[in-house]
């Protein structure tokens, strides 16, 4: 057998090369790297640093720059609540009169985002943030008892290319605020994230936080609520067993 | 699908740069190996941030310059599992809905044109082998690597690499003419 490859041979039958040239020249789309990085926590490092409306006095990882405390937090935050997003689009079109997307066989451990056009891969974010409507509907009425009376906390709607950086900010936020026991205020987070994103590609982080932070104020009904149609929508998800345990938990 | 994950023990920003540095160098490659194993763009996506999440939570125990190994074994069987439950799913399923999902893979060759059209042969071709000639033919054909890699990677002899891979080639030619005929033979029925 000859160690020469067929695509470099001139002999091989011109099918066979057609085939695996194209399989030579497939690629992942940008934004799948960007994705995976973000939700290891990796990979936005410039997010820490960026003003993108967090109070950054006591963040869980200000001073780690690239590495170390903040993107493990957002490394187990993230990854520990990445599936429901999904669900939680479905869900959130359904409270908007939409029919929801069901999402595919294969469970996502980040969600999917539009194939069109791919954003470019962990961009830096510019943090513009824009004024968001203290009495911005509530993107589960379940949840509402628990925030309804409190102003939404300010996101960032940046451009494209800084959205995801922004997205992940945003969550650092809201885990920020759950681990300071301020459930109510990651909630707040979490419904001004869903405006200024609707199609986020964290989203899935946001509904599985979404759905921690309801428990942790008290509210297990809607927190159950939201983890039982995400867990219809995405039954084979990566953190399934996690929003479970969170529900199951005393 | 996918093995659920239990929250991510303390990282080191060394292991942090360590994971950084693997998601970029073999990230394409993966995708391309998850690709080949079968997987739409989209579950490929899904599947290859499964895989390093695996890898991360396992980091400490990957021994530098056996990450590709481990990566690609551990999308072996991240698509394996994937396997199992859609086949057990379908063992549930009524006829139709079998008849649904398998329509749901995707548009078959005779649907499409040029680079796509040649990707989805590719993967018909590719799934009629093999799995031991199919990863093979991919690793050295499709990724280039060397046949020594291969064997390391796979833990078998060089011998037993290139005696696969000359079983592959045949097997892959044979059947790309037969998939390219059937596909003509579908759209001349057209």
């Amino acid at each position: 057998m000859s160690d020469d490859r067929l695509l470099h041979s001139r002999d091989a039958d011109a099918l066979d090369l057609e085939l695996l040239d194209a399989g030579a020249a497939e690629h992942p789309a940008p934004h799948a790297k960007s994705r995976t990085l973000a939700a290891l926590g990796l990979g936005v490092p410039h997010v820490a640093q960026a003003d993108v409306g967090v109070a950054a006095s006591g963040s869980v990882g200000g001073a780690a720059g690239h590495a170390g405390a903040r993107q493990l937090f957002i490394g187990l935050g993230v990854a520990l609540l990445i599936v429901a997003a999904t669900g939680w689009r479905v869900l959130d079109m359904a409270h908007r009169h939409a029919s929801p997307a069901v999402p595919g066989d294969v469970a996502p451990v980040a969600p999917s985002p539009p194939r069109e056009p791919p954003p470019r891969e962990a961009p830096p974010p510019k943090a513009q943030p824009i004024a968001t409507a203290a009495s911005a509907v509530p993107t589960l009425e379940s949840a509402a008892p628990v925030h309804a009376a409190a102003p939404h906390p300010q996101v960032s709607a940046p451009a494209d290319d800084d959205t995801l950086g922004a997205e992940v900010a945003a969550l650092d936020r809201a885990r920020e605020a759950l681990g300071n026991g301020d459930a109510p205020g990651a909630l707040r987070v979490l419904d001004a994230y869903q405006q200024s994103f609707p199609h986020g590609t964290l989203a899935q982080e946001a509904v599985v936080l979404r759905i921690e932070s309801l428990v942790r104020a008290g509210n297990t009904s809607a927190a159950r609520r939201v983890a039982d149609r995400f867990l219809a929508a995405s039954p084979g998800s990566p953190h399934a067993a996690r929003i479970r345990h969170m529900l199951d938990a005393p | 699908m996918f093995v659920p994950m239990e929250p991510a023990p303390p990282r080191t920003p060394a292991e942090e740069a360590r994971i950084t540095a693997m998601v970029h160098a073999h990230f394409d490659f993966l995708w391309r190996c998850l690709r080949r194993m079968g997987l739409a763009a989209h579950a490929a996506d899904d599947a290859a941030q499964q895989v390093f999440l695996v890898a991360s939570r396992r980091i400490a125990d990957i021994r530098e310059g056996a990450e590709r190994s481990f990566l690609f074994e551990t999308a072996r069987r991240v698509v394996s599992d994937a396997n199992r439950t859609v086949a057990k799913r379908r063992e549930r399923m009524h006829d139709d809905d079998a008849l649904d999902d398998a329509r749901d893979q995707g548009p078959s060759p005779e649907d499409l044109v040029g680079h796509a059209r040649a990707l989805a042969l590719l993967d018909l071709v590719l799934a009629s082998l093999e799995e031991d000639l199919r990863v093979v033919l991919v690793l050295f054909e499709i990724e280039g690597m060397e046949m020594g890699q291969i064997a390391e990677m796979l833990a078998i002899p060089a011998g037993t690499v290139a005696s696969r891979l000359r079983r592959a080639r045949g097997e892959f030619h044979s059947a790309a003419k037969r998939m390219q005929a059937r596909t003509h033979f579908k759209e001349q029925g057209r």
